[in-house]
This record gives structure tokens, sequence and C-alpha cells, in this order.
């Protein structure tokens, strides 16, 4: 339990993907409209106290300043206190972590988290698959860096230690796209087979275009309050019942080794502790699977698995929708996007789901405890919430 | 077949002003633009496509249509902002036009603003189009200290209807001459054969004749022809038909204003009495000429946009064509190799790290605070040059040129005691056949280009790997990237 109780009242996000045709105030509308038509005329806007904005690549992208006011403008919501959280791939996670404190804190009763990212009006090459926010130093983003390396050091290192082959990943990326067919928000609806992984054009080796995210357009909101309160707003409440964050080192070569990521393991060790449970009472998950080798590490990393068992706990089905513990049953990163300060938020939109038994085709049987792992950078920074059904 | 004729006509002459004066100052002795005193000069934000835009405004204006009413539009120029892009389609979108409407582009010759009249006469005659709206528009330049340096801008602008009063009548071309004005591929400034009298008397005199033969005028009140500044009008006019007031008919005095020059005199020319007849006409050294038969069937409106002059002294005449260029504002995205971050960032260039003290971690770059056990004592230390793989990757999709992808990117763990967190960088590897990468690869540091802000050169640190022994073989001679192309 976070504080006094924290719960979700309500979940929306636009579909996620190549929109091209809506602007960044478009998919923060389309989000907020889908939030307020899922709350069934329970909650009344103008109640809404305060909110968290999370965009991650606003000033890179839209060459322009990403403030509380760009919320605030467009749903007309000002004068209203609007925060604007970045903090890499997390913020969306962390916007929700830092909402639901000031929640916990009795500061505000209801409120707003909302995250957006307009990412595809760039081409390949000046997206983050190409490149990364680069400052002006030599060592730390050396020279041909790029997005998928963060991760893509990982697998190399994991392949060479004999603890994954290219086949596992490439079963991540089927599992998940197999999981986002059935999700109407979901980018990447198209099944793909393992052959078909292997033999897309690579990215940055061993990892191919199938093994990465697609640079995503997307927006998601959730409504929080204070728990006691919950009843006044949903029939269905959902309890945000822990959030764990932790950081790491900010450079690869100041990791003392690959083929595991401290913070995500720290950062669940905490939520779990805060929720009072382990990785086995966890019902359903949304993970970081922004490559596929990142949802391997991800089992490992939160203990789903043991260290090293990542390919053999796949290949057990666990992780699949009908497993002991589905795994990203949204499509994940890989097939319903990563529009990067939307994506933890949207993770939460999908526990929700879940947990309310309103996910349609792609829904866990009796989920009640859902689990969101958002990732910043290579490992940076990782914020794990936690929600149980109410 | 119905007939066609022009409604309505305007220009724009943008303020600037260089003055021949000022022009003389710095290059005295050179001849032309003649008889004018100043040429318009486009301002940094100006340029075809928005004085067309102007002219074509002031058209739509005078003759009361609107521009649901236009379904051709025709782009005459020499100096379009694109080489390839339509320039008419940028003015058609500022306008406004219906999206259905068709767009010409004609660019390259002088003679193109008159071909344009012609193309939408015969265009509205065939049942086509019904209201065309034809703009010649340019900004020229030439190379600085000729005759042909100041060339003038503006744009003229014509609806062209089956009811316009000024009739389009004949219309008769000539090919003749050699060029003595060109333009190469990829350069700004026009180049020219410096002989005037050779140029008129010889190349334009003929073409201008056999145009007129052809369209059997020996009678005509008006010969509205361009390009041509006011001296060359004056003493053409004055060799093919002396009693003919063309000399008169400009509407001030511009310099040579390119494709849009015939239009500039036809809309000098249209006020004439009702019922006389003249000629349009365009030449070029090299092409010849096109014209066609102007009957002033009856008063159409004119309009002459001319916003207040602003003077332009000389160097501003050069960075307005990019040949003198300002400091670009830095970038607040790009690194730049001259800011305060590079000076910070220094001890990189040198490989200078710093050594713990306590633990004994070498931090590359230095810290402050150790990167292993937090100390916060140590002393500098250059960083060994050479290592081991401790991971990598063979980027395909990578942001990075010269270069060519793909390029591999590892961890590094530098040779001797660095510590569990130090000891290690990260690079990018050169000169070494990527198929031989492997993780624990021997690699040496080689200091390299990295980029170039502004054309300053970044330096820094990339590895190559150490052949080792049973495949010197394949390494050498095999250039980054190629054993995977």
């Amino acid at each position: 339990m976070i504080g006094s109780g924290v719960s979700i009242v309500g979940a929306g996000m636009v579909p996620f993907g190549e929109r091209f045709e809506a602007s960044y105030e478009d998919l923060l509308l389309d989000a907020w409209d889908a939030l307020l038509v899922g709350t069934d005329g329970r909650v009344d806007p103008d109640r809404i106290e305060a909110a968290w904005l999370s965009t991650a690549l606003g000033g890179l992208i839209r060459r322009e300043a990403v403030t509380g006011a760009s919320l605030a403008d467009p749903l007309g919501f000002y004068p209203r206190p609007v925060t604007r959280v970045e903090n890499a791939c997390a913020g969306g996670s962390d916007a929700v972590r830092n909402a639901a404190f000031a929640v916990a804190a009795g500061v505000y009763d209801l409120v707003l988290v909302l995250g957006v990212e307009k990412m595809r009006d760039l081409p390949t090459r000046a997206s983050l698959i190409a490149q990364r926010g680069t400052m002006s130093h030599l060592w730390w983003h050396p020279r041909g860096a790029t997005s998928p390396y963060l991760f893509g050091q990982h697998a190399t290192t994991m392949m060479a230690e004999g603890r994954i082959t290219r086949e596992d990943m490439a079963r991540v990326s089927v599992k998940n796209h197999d999981h986002g067919r059935l999700n109407p928000n979901a980018f990447m609806r198209k099944p793909v087979s393992v052959e078909q992984v292997l033999a897309s054009p690579p990215v940055c080796e061993p990892l191919t275009v199938l093994d990465c995210c697609p640079t995503t357009d997307g927006a998601a909101a959730v409504l929080l309050c204070r728990s006691e309160l919950a009843g006044r707003f949903t029939d269905g409440p959902v309890e945000l019942v822990a959030s764990g964050l932790a950081t790491d080192t900010m450079y690869s070569h100041t990791k003392p080794v690959f083929g595991a990521q401290d913070a995500p393991t720290r950062a669940a060790a905490a939520a779990y502790k805060m929720a009072g449970i382990g990785p086995c009472d966890v019902d359903v998950a949304e993970l970081h699977d922004c490559f596929t080798v990142a949802e391997l590490l991800a089992y490992e990393d939160l203990g789903f698995c043991e260290r090293g068992a990542s390919a053999a706990w796949l290949a057990s089905g666990a992780p699949a929708l009908g497993g002991s513990l589905p795994c990203n049953p949204s499509g994940g990163l890989l097939s319903k996007g990563h529009p990067i300060g939307a994506t933890g938020v949207a993770q939460l939109c999908e526990v929700f789901w879940q947990l309310r038994g309103e996910a349609g085709d792609r829904q866990v049987d009796g989920a009640s405890i859902g689990l969101t792992h958002n990732v910043g950078g290579n490992g940076q920074v990782c914020c794990v919430n936690i929600a149980r059904r109410g | 077949m119905t007939g066609a004729g022009i409604e309505a006509i305007a220009t724009y002459v943008p303020p600037g002003r260089l003055s021949v004066a000022e022009l003389r100052r710095h290059w005295p002795g050179v001849a032309g633009p003649g008889g004018v005193s100043t040429v318009a000069v486009a301002g940094f934000d100006e340029d075809v496509v928005t004085m067309a835009v102007e002219a074509c405004d002031g058209a739509l204006a005078a003759g009361g249509v609107g521009t649901a009413a236009v379904d051709l539009l025709v782009l005459a120029t020499c100096s379009s902002p694109y080489a390839e892009h339509s320039a008419a389609a940028e003015v058609a979108r500022a306008l406004g036009l219906a999206t259905d409407a068709a767009l010409v582009d004609l660019a390259g010759s002088t003679v193109s603003g008159v071909t344009g009249l012609v193309v939408a006469a015969d265009a509205v005659r065939s049942g086509r189009c019904r209201r065309a709206l034809v703009v010649a528009s340019e900004r020229r330049t030439g190379r600085p200290g000729t005759a042909v340096e100041a060339l003038g801008a503006g744009a003229a602008a014509a609806l062209v209807s089956a009811d316009g009063p000024v009739a389009i009548g004949r219309t008769a071309s000539t090919r003749f001459g050699v060029p003595t004005r060109w333009r190469p591929d990829g350069e700004r400034a026009l180049h020219h054969y410096d002989d005037a009298r050779y140029e008129l008397m010889n190349q334009v005199v003929p073409a201008v004749t056999g145009v007129l033969a052809d369209l059997r005028e020996d009678r005509h009140a008006f010969l509205a022809v361009g390009p041509l500044d006011v001296r060359s009008r004056s003493l053409l006019v004055r060799a093919v038909d002396p009693e003919a007031e063309g000399s008169s008919l400009d509407v001030e005095g511009t310099g040579d204003l390119g494709a849009a020059g015939p239009l500039f005199a036809l809309a000098g020319a249209v006020g004439g009495e009702v019922g006389t007849a003249g000629v349009c006409m365009a030449v070029e050294p090299g092409s010849g000429a096109v014209g066609f038969r102007v009957v002033l069937g009856g008063t159409i409106p004119v309009r002459h946009s001319r916003p207040a002059e602003i003077p332009v002294d000389y160097v501003g005449y050069l960075q307005r064509f990019g040949a003198v260029e300002g400091p670009v504002p830095p970038s607040p995205i790009v690194p730049h190799a001259a800011t305060p971050g590079a000076l910070r960032d220094d001890g990189e260039g040198s490989l200078t790290g710093s050594r713990c003290t306590a633990c004994g971690s070498l931090n590359v770059p230095p810290r402050r605070r150790c990167i292993d056990c937090g100390g916060t004592s140590h002393v500098p230390e250059r960083a060994p040059r050479t290592g081991t793989v401790v991971t990598y990757n063979v980027q395909h999709v990578v942001a990075v040129h010269p270069e060519p992808s793909p390029v591999a990117v590892g961890v590094v763990r530098l040779t001797g005691e660095g510590g569990a967190r130090g000891g290690q960088i990260s690079a990018m590897v050169c000169d070494s056949d990527l198929e031989l990468l492997h993780v624990g690869s021997p690699v040496e540091l080689v200091y390299r280009r990295l980029s170039a802000d502004d054309g300053l050169v970044k330096y820094g640190w990339k590895v190559r790997v150490v052949p080792e022994a049973g495949d010197a073989a394949t390494t050498q001679g095999a250039a980054q990237g190629d054993a995977r192309s």
C-alpha cells in the first residue's frame, strides 16, 4: 500500500502507431477523451486537482520546451498545477509514481497522469533507433552508439556466455506480436515467425528490425484517487499498491557486468516489499521489451525465473497468454509500440484493464495482481509499479 | 474556338534598392545596368515564391476574382528557390487555389514569362481552362564586378480568360543566336559574354525583327519587350521600329527583370488608347524570341504594389545572395567542439583519467567521485593504450558519416588494474575486420577524427582490433565493413 492508499479509477489511451495525421496536442486530447469515456461519466473533469505530464523528447523532436502548460493549454486544464516528468523511457511510470505520492500525502484527492510522445515526425536515421540524446562528451556517448546498442551489448554478452541464443530472442518477438494481434490499440498487429525475425534487416547485430520496438506516436492516461474515495468514481477500482524506483550509473562502460541490470532488480525488490508480495504472486506483467533481449533480461532481473534461466522460462510457455505469468499481453513495446513518455502510463492502462477483466481477447483469466516494468536508458533508471484488484 | 485575353495585371517590386552609384563605388568602370539609377533587391525573407504571391494577390484583387475561379497557375522564372520541386505548388498553396487547379512551372529561360502567357491563352482558347493566372517572378544576380551583377527583382501577374479585354492574338517565335548569358548548374550568379553592343545588335535585334516579321507587324503602337534594361530597350526599339513608343512604356526604371521583364513592360502598355494594337515579346540570346500580338479591346485594372523603399548597401546585396555569409546561430541540440563543454572535457583528448588513491580504480574520463568507491582523492593518469573487448554490437542503422555503415561500437576493458566499474571505455571500432571481432578481442586505442562541427574537427579515440594468431591472413587489407557487404 502506498501511504494511506491510492487507487486507479480510470484509464484511456489512443491507438499507438505511425500517426502522421495527429499532432502532439491531438494525441494528448484523444487520450484524455478516451479516459473520460472509460469512466462512465462518474468523474467530473473539473474536480481533477492536478496533473503529471510525461514526455521524454519534447525539446529534441519538437524543438520546443514541453512544460505543464503543454497539457494545461489543449485541455483547458489551467490554472491547475501540472508537473512535467522526464526520466528517459521510465518517465511514464515515474509520473504515475509521483502523482500517487502526492495523493498518498493527502495533498490531492483526484489527479491525472498523462504520457504523450510524438516520435514518428523524424526519419529512421534521426530517430532513437539511430541516435540517443547526444551530449558534448566523447566517451560516454561513443561515436556510433544507438539505442539498440544499449541492450544489444547485453545480448552479445548473454550469447557469448551461452545463456541465450539468437532464436530465443526471436521467440520474444513472436510471442509479443502474437499478443499484440489481440490488442486494438497495438501498432504492429501482424504475427511474425522466428524465421521472419531472423531474416529481417540487421539493425544492431545480433538484433534485427523485428527485435526492436517501432518508433511510435501515442498517448495514454490514468486517473488516480485516494482509495477511500474510489467507490465514488467507479465500481471496479484497482489499487496501486506499490512503486519502486532505482538508478544505476549513466554509462555503458561503467557497468561492472553485462547480462544483468541492477536498477530493475532493486526497483522490483522495493516494489515487492511495499506490496508485501513476491514475484510468484504476480498474475500479469507489462515488461519493458524495447528490444527482445530486454524482456529476457527482465524475467531474470524481476525474479520471474532464476538468473540464466530466461530462455528456458520463455520456452516453457510461462510468459505467454495462457501461461503461468503472462508477460506483455498488450503486445508490449515490440508490438504495441513505444511512445517513450506514454509507455509507462500505457503499461498501467493494460494492467488496469486486465485486473478489471476488461482486456477482451487477451484477458488473463482471474488476474488480481499486475506489475509494470519500465526501464530508462541502458538500465540507468527503472520504475516498477504494482497494482491489485480492489 | 473562343478568344483569350488579359483581364487584370499586377506587379510587385520589393522594397530593397541598390543604387548604381553604390555599385560603382566598389566596381568603378563597370557598365550596366543601363538607364537606371537603382535596382530592386529582394529581402532576406523574399524569394520567387513570395514575390509571386504578392503579384498574384494583386492581380486577383484588381480583377475582382476569387481564388476558386482560377483553374490554371503558370509560374515563370529563372531563379526558383528549387532546382527540383514545383515552386508553382508553393504559390498555389499560399494563395489557397483549388487543389485541382493545374500547375505549370516554366523555368530556366528569360522568355518563359511570355511563353506562360501564350500557354495560358492556348489553354483558355481550347477550353481546357476557364481562367489562368500567369505570374513571372525573379530575384537574379550576376557575378560580382560584372555588368550583369545587379539584375533587379520583382514579379508580375496577369489573369487570362476568354473575355479578357486585352486580347492575346497571333503568336510567333524564332530561334536565333548563340548564348551570351548563362547560369551553370549549381551556381547562383549569371555569367555573360561581356560585349553589350554585340549582344544587342547581333543577337537581340535580329531575333526581335524575326518575330515581328512572322507576326506581319510592321505597324504597332507599342513593343513591350524584355528582359532588357532601360537603355538597351530604348536602343532596341529605335533599331527595329523608330516610330514606336517602346521606351516610354516602362512602369518605372527597372533593371533586367528576366522572365518578368516583358510582363512589366506589358503592364505599362495596356493603358494605351483602346483599339490600338502592339506586341509583347521576350528575347534571349541563344534561344531567340517569342512574342504575340496584343489588341487593346478595353481598359483593364492594373495594380502596382510598391512598399516604401529601403536602401541596400553593397555588402547587404552580397549577403542577400549568400555571396557573403554571416555567422550561423549555434544549434541548441548539436554538440559543438568549441563549447565550454568541450573545454571541460579537454582531458579526454589526451586520454587522461583519474586513479583513485583509495581503491585504485582508473576512471576514464576523470571523475570527482570514484566510480567504484566514491573516494574523492585521486591522481591524474594516462589510460593504457590497449585493452580487450567486453561487449560490442555491429550497428547497421546508425547516424554517423562519412564512415560507411555498419560500424561496430563496444565497451573495452583497458589493460591492467582498473576497478570493477572503472578501467573501461566505450569506443567505436575502426580499421578492423568485423568478422574477427569477438568478446575478448584484443584492441589498441587509436586517435581519430570523430566529427566536425562547423568545420571544427572533434578528435578522439577509437579502437582497432589487434590481429590474433590464426587470423592475420584474413585481416590483411580488410577494410571495416567490407567483410559484410
